[in-house]
């Protein structure tokens, strides 16, 4: 299974629980980054039976090459300002506004790159806020597992991250997160396409699309309803 | 140089190693898509990382030769037994994983690294996500090529040269400049060449250390990484680029890139 | 000037007991079969080797004093060799590598250039300087190196084996040229050579190190 980075926390947690429903299957390897790379590695041959996605637009992709059986809708992220709770800025950004290098002088911010989907969400917000990327941030990440434990280890100050990410890496009390108003924010939607006719490859397509499933991503990991 | 009669078995097996290497590199060749070479070079994204790439690896490559080459003199002629530890040390980076290399430099000179720290809190100097972060990831990968390089040649070179030139009254700095570097000057030319070269290619550690920011700290390297799986026609303009500088580094140096020959 | 050697010098086999005193306008010739160790004096004066023990002394100041751990280093040392092998600097021109020494003494270049002119006049060789040494025969760069350690006007002059490594042809005319010079000089030498003849033309003493 190929899946964006932001789902790595949810599916680490869900393998136990899919392999106790489904007992004949005796094992799921998971590969993590960022969508647009998986998209493009399932393109040229990747032998992976399952692709999730973080945007529409990656997901497309390879269904556009004909590799996806179907696909589905599960959820849905937004954005948020991550905050390293030992930075000297931790308390001054209180809003994107605060992210400028002229509110903040030397402040270090990071970006996903816009190829990726939180890339692509980031340039969604900088522009309903009036603001560009290249007056914001000091680096791009590939994907937004590389942002997250950049900012974690205190080498960028804050970042625009997803939600749920944001959420989960608060609770080890080295980052905090700052909310961005609706009318500023942007969300992206999360695909699950089966890419090939095995069983067992609907199965878990079926899985993550339940109910209860996409029920926990938002009572558990900060995801939004699709 | 006169040809010997090599056993067709051996031409075989060289001739499959051969082809083995040339032809991914070819196959860029055949796949750029030529018509639009002059478009997509004079892109500004194109621009900018070319410029970043020379700029920095060629910075690189001088740091290199300035501080590499006392190195290599060090290493060359002292006797301490220390000095063996030092060398290990310090050709370490040639082979270490490049990422492994920019973890190294992060937890020295990142903003909570041993050093970085101090830096930050004192000086307000953060060096991550930097060009300068971009020279210092090269330097410490390329560096190495050019120490064992020169460090080989004053080694072989004729030490009674040296001492001819100390009974005249020469000191042993003035000895070194005017007698061990005109003697090295062939391995210290392609320990330069080396150095830039690798440093040109540098993804692994500059990308962990210095980040990638187009226009900033993106090289030609990390461009052709993100660009793969999203313009892979530019991505392969690119890659021409630095295939094609590097067999010109290579071409030029001809045999002369072992030290010593 | 004078200097005064006593004590061992150099290794293992070649290690051995030596006493002289030499002064100024003295020659002292150094004989003895191959592999005696007769350069290794020359060395051990230069300051390219150090004593095993004892002194060596030049004029009063202590140049190599192991016991008492007084050390004189060679670039500081008032002698000049011509060594068996010359030396002469490839990468350098004739001018260059006579000027050598009296450049790295602090003597400014036109100053330099023009001494060294003058010395390779004296040793036959007047329009030779921009000259490789790659490009000479035995005997021209035999005459540039005594050159280039005759133009510091140094107190003690080393020669070691002058003549071994030139042509017959071109020996006889340094075969010349070498008395002369040594006869104008104002220092002392120490003259190393298995060449008997050599002896009787030219030194003042002999040491057999037999």
């Amino acid at each position: 299974m190929l899946a964006a980075s932001s789902m790595a926390l949810v599916f680490a947690d869900a393998e136990e629980q899919f392999l106790t429903t489904h007992p004949c299957v005796t094992n799921v390897s998971f590969s993590y980054g960022s969508s647009a790379t998986l998209a493009a590695q399932i393109v040229n041959g990747s032998p992976a039976d399952v692709f999730v996605s973080a945007s529409e637009r990656t997901m497309n992709t390879v269904s556009d090459s004909g590799r996806t059986v179907n696909t589905t809708l599960f959820a849905r992220n937004s954005g948020e300002i991550m905050v390293n709770t030992a930075s000297r800025f931790a308390d001054t950004v209180t809003s994107l506004a605060n992210l400028s290098k002229s509110s903040n002088p030397g402040i270090k911010v990071g970006l996903c790159v816009t190829t990726a989907p939180c890339g692509a969400l980031a340039d969604s917000i900088l522009e309903k806020s009036g603001s560009t990327r290249r007056a914001l941030a000091d680096t791009e990440s590939p994907s937004v597992e590389d942002l997250v434990s950049k900012i974690e280890m205190g080498e960028l100050d804050a970042g625009i991250v997803y939600h749920s990410d944001c959420v989960n890496a608060q609770k080890n009390k080295r980052t905090l997160c700052v909310s961005i108003p609706a009318e500023l924010n942007a969300t992206n939607s999360y695909y699950v396409a089966a890419l090939n006719t095995r069983n067992v490859t609907q199965q878990f397509v079926d899985f993550v699309s339940s109910p209860a499933f996409t029920a926990s991503l938002q009572s558990k990991y900060g995801f939004l309803a699709p | 140089m006169k040809s010997q009669r090599v056993s067709p078995a051996l031409k075989v097996v060289a001739l499959i190693a051969a082809i083995f290497v040339a032809l991914p590199l070819l196959s860029i060749v055949v796949r750029v898509p030529w018509s639009d070479l002059g478009n997509m070079l004079s892109q500004k994204s194109t621009r900018d990382a070319l410029w970043i790439s020379l700029q920095t690896s060629i910075i690189a490559a001088v740091i290199s030769c300035l501080f590499g080459v006392p190195l290599a003199w060090l290493l060359a002629r002292s006797a301490s037994r220390g000095l063996s530890a030092l060398r290990v040390v310090c050709i370490t980076p040639m082979v270490l994983p490049p990422v492994v290399g920019g973890i190294a430099l992060l937890t020295a000179f990142g903003r909570q690294g041993i050093v970085g720290q101090y830096l930050y809190d004192w000086f307000n100097i953060s060096l991550p996500f930097t060009r300068t972060a971009v020279v210092m990831a090269q330097v410490f990968v390329a560096m190495p090529f050019l120490v064992l390089a020169v460090e080989a040649a004053f080694r072989q070179s004729d030490r009674g040269l040296e001492d001819a030139a100390r009974t005249m009254g020469a000191s042993p700095s003035r000895v070194f400049f005017t007698i061990a570097i005109p003697a090295a000057r062939p391995a210290i030319v392609a320990g330069i060449a080396l150095a830039w070269a690798r440093s040109l290619g540098e993804f692994g550690a500059s990308i962990t250390f210095a980040g990638s920011f187009p226009g900033r700290t993106q090289t030609l390297p990390m461009a052709v990484y993100e660009l793969v799986s999203v313009d892979y026609r530019l991505s392969l303009v690119l890659s021409l680029v630095l295939i094609f500088i590097s067999v010109a580094v290579l071409a030029a140096m001809r045999d002369r890139w072992m030290a010593g020959r | 000037m004078s200097i005064s050697l006593n004590g061992f010098v150099g290794r293992g086999d070649f290690e051995r007991s030596l006493d002289f005193t030499i002064a100024d306008g003295d020659v002292l010739a150094i004989t003895g079969p191959n592999g005696s160790g007769k350069s290794t004096v020359v060395h051990t004066i230069a300051g390219l080797i150090p004593l095993r023990s004892g002194s060596l002394e030049s004029d009063g100041a202590m140049w190599d004093a192991p016991d008492s751990q007084q050390w004189v280093a060679p670039e500081n040392r008032t002698c000049a060799v011509v060594f068996q092998d010359l030396r002469l600097f490839p990468h350098m021109n004739v001018i260059s590598n006579v000027a050598y020494g009296l450049r790295a003494r602090g003597v400014n270049k036109d100053e330099a250039i023009e001494r060294s002119k003058k010395m390779l006049t004296r040793v036959g060789l007047s329009s030779f300087d921009k000259r490789l040494p790659n490009d000479l025969s035995g005997g021209e760069r035999q005459r540039v190196a005594l050159a280039r350690a005759l133009v510091l006007e140094p107190r003690v002059l080393l020669l070691d084996e002058p003549l071994s490594a030139v042509d017959s042809a071109s020996r006889a005319a340094l075969r010349e040229l070498l008395p002369e010079v040594l006869g104008s000089f104002a220092g002392a030498t120490i003259l190393v050579t298995h060449d008997l003849g050599d002896v009787e033309a030219m030194a003042t003493a002999n040491l057999s190190l037999n």
